[in-house]
């Protein structure tokens, strides 16, 4: 009973990546008839970053051990869950500026905390935060000057809880997420 | 949850995430090599019209931020509008188009969606801001 009640889980499970690689297969051969040189880059250029995030990938299974096994529940109720308020607004702002990295990251230790109760509010403001980047504000300053960067740095500060008050507002369930079934 | 369960589980989610992320990056490395190729070509010298146009760019382009600084400086150096050159750097850093797939299938469809666009009109409101407070202060 069981194997027949999985087995169609885990066929619309591979469909869904199936389409998505037939998509960028597709997507491929297409630019390689059509610009060759361009498909050839971008193939070599892939296999680079690939090379390159590979160190990345054993970060990333680090942050989802340690996520999984510290990002109990009950924590990330507390402090970013609907009683958390102003203490969920201000962790949401600051480690959005702190925490460094690709958004990928992220994901996964995002998803994972969703499903503990994280609020869409603080996800957002979190994403939206990551924006200022304290290592690359001098570069910024070195080719737009402090005045701007200052202004624009405010700005996202500020917009980040825009993002999240309306991205709240616009409530997307948490149930969302069992559709994906990734990670349960 | 022990540190042996833990590890498995993150053995399983990072297996069925390794793929998307492959498939996301060619996407991505794909469009940011044709959108740099008409950079240059893409702004008119139309003060509205650029800004959207920069705000589309910066959408479909993927990278570090640095690099969409060191892209917006050279689109300054050229004649472009700051307000455009700051909807680029905005949208570069706020708004992933090719990073969708990955975003949605992480957390969800219609946040990664919202967001985005959200984003993207929160990019062009920053940039205006931005012009607005600076002509202020000068």
């Amino acid at each position: 009973m069981t194997k027949n009640k999985e087995t169609p889980t885990t066929t619309k499970k591979w469909k869904g990546i199936h389409i998505f690689w037939s998509v960028v297969t597709v997507v491929y051969i297409i630019v390689f008839l059509v610009a060759k040189p361009l498909a050839i880059k971008s193939l070599q250029e892939t296999g680079i970053t690939l090379l390159k995030i590979l160190p990345i990938f054993v970060l990333i299974f680090v942050i989802m051990v340690l996520s999984n096994l510290f990002l109990t529940p009950e924590l990330v109720k507390k402090h970013f869950g609907k009683e958390a308020g102003l203490k969920g607004w201000i962790y949401a702002l600051l480690f959005g500026i702190l925490v460094a990295g690709p958004p990928y990251v992220l994901y996964p230790m995002l998803k994972n905390m969703r499903k503990h109760g994280l609020e869409t509010k603080y996800m957002a403001t979190f994403l939206y935060n990551r924006n200022v980047k304290i290592p690359l504000l001098p570069a910024m300053i070195y080719y737009f000057g402090w005045q701007y960067t200052a202004v624009m740095t405010i700005l996202v500060i500020i917009f980040s809880v825009f993002n999240g008050l309306i991205l709240n507002v616009i409530n997307i369930p948490k149930t969302e997420l069992t559709k994906h079934n990734i990670g349960t | 949850m022990n540190l042996k369960q833990s590890a498995i589980k993150a053995g399983e989610n990072l297996q069925k995430m390794i793929p998307i992320l492959i498939g996301v990056l060619l996407l991505a490395t794909l469009v940011n090599n044709l959108a740099q190729q008409y950079y240059n070509k893409l702004f008119t010298g139309d003060y509205l019209k650029d800004t959207f146009i920069g705000a589309i760019a910066g959408s479909l382009s993927f990278g570090m931020a640095l690099t969409s600084y060191v892209i917006g400086g050279e689109f300054s150096h050229n004649g472009v509008s700051l307000l455009a050159v700051t909807a680029f750097i905005m949208t570069w850093t706020t708004v992933g188009i090719a990073m969708l797939p990955l975003e949605a299938k992480m957390l969800g469809t219609k946040f990664a969606i919202w967001r985005n666009i959200l984003n993207f009109i929160f990019a062009i409101i920053i940039s205006i801001l931005t012009v607005l407070i600076l002509k202020m202060i000068s």
